[in-house]
């Protein structure tokens, strides 16, 4: 089985985020960045599949330089070898952007199967896998919590999960590309001796005319969505914050939620 | 016209469709065109006939047998021949399971962009401006569509429901989708693990997030609940570590809840969880992010480390039971 699986670099979301001049996007500088967890699923998956079916697994990812840290984690988790889209002519590209460079890496690949994250920490939008399958003109199935291939078919059972705790399950024909939820497994660390092997394995740079594609087809010049502004959300009347060390602020807290909310 | 699709289960209009004809009646200020309401169903009739007394234009509906389960597809293909019979200028989906699969396939299938998760949106001369969450919501973005038609989510709850009465022309799609093999196929619903608890029926919540680090110290959201006669919950992270049972999930995709106190325990407050948790009377939120959105929605706050917050709170707890 030649499984592809499409992981992103996102930032700590615990970081502070400043914006740029323009807020137009956050300040790179100082940030730690982390592979997407909803990716970290996706290449846990695709190596189950190859420890049960064998085949290879190939990481492809859309980023800067710095992105190869991720890269190399996925590498290290144990998948074969991996292409990154590596050219600054992308900056600010939307999904649709994202979602036909990846269609054009992935098209000469003759791939059984394409796995992506449901959505990015960073983006929050759960468009580019689903787009990526139309571009391919293959099916896909969204929001994923379990995958079972069925034996001698080319087909997959599958289990999306739906909202309130209710779940769908679905059975489509392969090659498809599925996007994968969080919880669907407990993704593995990589192991030291995998992280050395990792070092010498294949990352292969893709630019723009690799994939056939013009500047204006690109970036922010070929995106729909433009963002105008970045700002961090209003507090609302937000809470009242309890000042103090935590063992003053937590005894005023009880008293609080005993005497003025009547809660306790 | 600016389409919205009709969100349903069980034979009942999902009040987020609702929702979505108000984003469409706002919109249309300055669009200034028709409203439809898409159903797709095997059954459309009495769907139908609480949306026609709207004060909308046009409730269209794709109905036949094909149409029991939702099928990529087959449902692209209706919505975009209707997108182009209608020269559509809007194609407004719910944020949920259904609009965030069908929206992106039928943007890529037209070839233009797509919004996801709007919240709201403003009116810049004649061009809306939508607002949405980015960065686990940490962040909103302001941002434009440029291409059209325009196709967006709507985040649940982002808008009141539409209850202006009316009437609307009834229309039938056609939808003929036999000449399409579809290579997916719903097998059926079904419910995530059900075991004794139902946390919705909590008077007092207390909820662990990622914060906790490991299963172990789970054990002191426990000890705090079983103080306080609560239920204990988590937030997606903890549940799919598989540190707490998924039916103790609070979120879109867990249990929406609404106790009188929900004690939120190093949980940042990413949008899902927002949505299963904001109803409740009372919230306190403990983080050591000062930035964690769950402050925003919080009627007391503590910045600070909870595995010190934390075993005060139990002795206290003690205390006050004891004291009364």
């Amino acid at each position: 089985m030649k499984i592809i699986v499409c992981l992103k670099e996102v930032p700590d979301m615990e970081t502070h985020f400043r914006l740029n001049s323009t807020q137009t996007a956050i300040d790179r500088e100082g940030i730690v960045f982390k592979m997407n967890p909803f990716d970290e699923c996706s290449i846990e998956e695709a190596l189950k599949l190859k420890e049960k079916q064998g085949g290879e697994v190939i990481l492809l990812t859309l980023g800067p330089e710095s992105a190869k840290q991720t890269i190399r984690k996925g590498l290290a988790m144990g998948a074969d070898r991996a292409l990154h889209i590596n050219d600054a002519a992308f900056e600010n590209s939307d999904s649709l952007v994202v979602a036909k460079a990846l269609a054009k890496a992935i098209q000469k690949l003759d791939a059984d199967l394409i796995l992506t994250g449901v959505q990015s920490e960073d983006g929050l939008n759960m468009q580019t896998g689903i787009m990526l399958a139309e571009f391919l003109g293959l099916p896909h199935a969204s929001i994923l919590t379990k995958f079972e291939l069925l034996e001698g078919t080319k087909k997959a059972k599958v289990q999306r999960e739906l909202e309130g705790g209710f779940l769908e399950e679905c059975e489509l024909d392969l090659p498809a590309v599925l996007t994968i939820q969080t919880g669907m497994n407990i993704p593995r660390y990589p192991t030291l001796p995998n992280i050395m092997k990792a070092r010498s394995k294949e990352i292969k740079d893709l630019k723009l005319s690799d994939l056939g594609l013009t500047p204006d087809q690109v970036g922010l010049k070929g995106s729909a969505v433009k963002v105008l502004k970045l700002f961090v959300p209003e507090k609302g009347k937000g809470a009242e914050m309890i000042p103090g060390d935590e063992a003053s602020a937590t005894k005023l807290l009880m008293k609080k939620l005993k005497e003025e909310a009547k809660v306790l | 016209m600016i389409l919205t699709l009709v969100e349903h289960r069980n034979g009942k209009v999902d009040e987020v469709s609702l929702e979505l004809l108000t984003f469409a009646k706002k919109l249309n200020q300055k669009l200034n065109t028709k409203i439809g309401a898409v159903i797709f169903s095997h059954q459309a009739k009495e769907l139908a006939s609480t949306l026609t007394q709207l004060s909308i234009d046009e409730v269209l509906v794709a109905e036949a047998p094909a149409f029991q389960a939702y099928t990529p597809e087959l449902y692209t293909d209706v919505l975009k021949k209707l997108v182009q019979s209608k020269n559509s200028k809007a194609f407004l989906f719910p944020h949920t399971p259904l609009g965030t699969d069908i929206a992106p396939k039928l943007a890529a299938s037209l070839n233009v962009g797509a919004l996801a998760g709007c919240t709201g949106f403003e009116f810049e001369g004649d061009k809306p401006i939508f607002t949405r969450p980015v960065y686990n919501g940490k962040l909103q973005a302001k941002v434009s569509l440029e291409s059209s038609p325009l196709i967006l989510t709507m985040e649940r709850g982002a808008f009141k429901k539409f209850e202006e009465k009316g009437q609307a022309t009834l229309t039938s799609l056609p939808c003929d989708v036999s000449h399409i093999k579809p290579r997916y196929k719903s097998l059926g619903f079904k419910e995530a693990q059900k075991t004794s608890v139902d946390i919705t029926k909590a008077k007092i919540i207390v909820s662990g997030g990622r914060g906790i680090g490991k299963k172990e110290n789970f054990q002191l959201i426990k000890d705090l609940a079983q103080i306080l006669g609560a239920e204990y919950a988590a937030s997606r992270p903890v549940v799919d570590n598989e540190w707490v049972e998924r039916d103790r999930q609070v979120g879109s995709s867990g249990k929406v809840v609404s106790p009188t106190l929900y004690i939120a325990c190093g949980i940042s407050g990413a949008i899902q969880h927002i949505a299963g948790m904001k109803k409740s009377s009372v919230i306190v939120a403990i983080n050591k992010d000062p930035e964690a959105p769950i402050f925003n929605v919080a009627t007391y706050g503590i910045v600070g480390d909870l595995f010190k917050v934390l075993p005060v709170m139990i002795e206290e707890a003690r205390k006050l039971k004891q004291h009364g």
